[in-house]
């Protein structure tokens, strides 16, 4: 975890730990309202991080919802030793892997939408403007995050925290109560698997040799 | 000694064998790790070909990461959190008052209550009730005083059979010795001739008991 973010962290711990203690004492309103400012600072990490196991936003609204719902019924149960935010994370994924499986469920029973049929529901969905490069964007961001879906929950978790969301080893580890080597490898075989299935995009060619260059001329 | 010598010959000596795509994904992904790590590290800056290989990864890496921040980044600024948030707050505060509130019974069909039960029925189970009602309490008194059995005199009374076992008989015998007299003297005159025959088969209940004896 970077610097900048520690300070903000142990604030919120110790915010996490006055609403637990006003849960304690039946002061439900009053932790409602101090609950507000935890949502505040965490709202938007916890929809990007729905978002990369979702890729819906609807669904990831509702995730994000629930997760936040289930953290206020919860808190009285947050230990003082974990950090808010790490076990607030933990709440989020497993929440999203919840949906994951529902998701699973029910489109056993329905007609499966291709992947690219589904980037460009997802477009309208968003109801941007469709010029030719959004759409080419669209579909190389659709590949991207299919292939990210296409990994076991496991390491696509890993990736996410790790190589996405900027969370140390040992972070990660915490939040998924595994052991750092544990990580290490989930990691690995993440990457490798993600490599191997985007060998042939163009477009991480170009990203390659645009990297390449800045490094050499760094 | 010779450990120590072995780790130092390993540390410093550059990799024989160019290092695997693990030990290379490993320096990209967790560069603060292990002895390994620096070791491709030394490797890499002698290496040119590993080098290249460590280019290409570390690449291919920022691009993925920078491509999914820039899809996100999109997506999440659509997503209108303030909405969301008062959602969120608004789902806290039912939760409040689900805690601080009564729970109300979930509303299903037309629930039955007595006044909707019609005038007939209503006597019928006051009756009802009032009936058990003083069934019991009756039971109760008579349960609470009972009387003794024992200075009660038993008296058996046969009107129909005129004679000396027709008179009345007093006993001041206890209550199951007596039941077994009036018994016997009950089944020592058959009313019914038919069956005189499975009386006379039946042995007396006195002379089982004088035979246990």
């Amino acid at each position: 975890m970077s610097g900048q973010r520690a300070p903000n962290i142990e604030a919120d711990t110790k915010l996490a730990q006055e609403i637990k203690s006003l849960l304690a004492r039946g002061e439900r309103e009053a932790a409602g309202k101090r609950f507000e400012a935890l949502v505040e600072r965490h709202q938007r990490r916890a929809t990007r991080i729905a978002y990369y196991y979702l890729r819906n936003t609807s669904e990831t609204d509702e995730v994000v919802q629930d997760a936040f719902l289930k953290t206020f019924l919860h808190l009285p149960s947050f230990r003082e030793e974990l950090l808010f935010e790490l076990w607030f994370t933990r709440i989020v994924v497993n929440t999203c892997l919840d949906r994951l499986k529902a998701r699973a469920r029910r489109n056993r029973w329905l007609v499966p939408i291709s992947d690219s049929n589904y980037a460009i529901a997802e477009q309208h969905q968003t109801s941007t403007p469709s010029p030719e490069a959004s759409l080419l964007m669209h579909e190389r961001h659709a590949r991207l995050s299919a292939a990210i879906a296409h990994l076991p929950d496991r390491q696509r978790t890993v990736v996410i925290l790790n190589q996405f969301e900027g969370y140390s080893i040992r972070e990660v580890g915490t939040m998924l109560k595994l052991q750092d080597p544990t990580v290490r490898v989930h990691l690995f075989r993440a990457i490798r698997t993600l490599r191997k299935r985007l060998r042939r995009e163009r477009w991480l060619i170009d990203n390659r040799t645009l990297c390449k260059s800045k490094a050499r001329q760094g | 000694m010779i450990g120590s010598i072995c780790d130092a010959i390993r540390r410093h000596l550059p990799f024989v064998i160019h290092p695997s795509e693990q030990l290379l994904l490993e320096a990209v992904l967790d560069p603060t790790g292990s002895d390994a790590c620096d070791r491709t590290e030394t490797h890499l800056v002698e290496c040119q070909s590993c080098a290249n290989r460590f280019n290409e990864l570390q690449a291919f890496v920022d691009g993925v990461n920078a491509e999914t921040a820039l899809s996100l980044d999109e997506t999440v600024s659509t997503v209108p959190l303030s909405t969301q948030r008062e959602r969120i707050m608004r789902r806290v505060e039912i939760d409040t008052r689900r805690h601080s509130a009564r729970v109300l019974r979930f509303p299903g069909g037309v629930i039955p209550t007595f006044a909707t039960v019609n005038r007939a029925r209503r006597w019928f189970i006051a009756t009802a009730a009032a009936g058990i009602l003083v069934g019991v309490t009756i039971g109760q008194l008579v349960h609470l005083h009972p009387e003794p059995a024992t200075n009660i005199p038993l008296t058996v009374t046969r009107t129909p059979n005129p004679g000396p076992l027709s008179s009345t008989v007093t006993s001041t015998l206890a209550p199951d010795e007596q039941f077994m007299e009036e018994l016997e003297l009950a089944l020592a005159n058959p009313r019914i001739s038919e069956l005189a025959a499975l009386d006379e088969m039946t042995p007396r209940i006195r002379e089982v008991a004088i035979n246990i004896r």
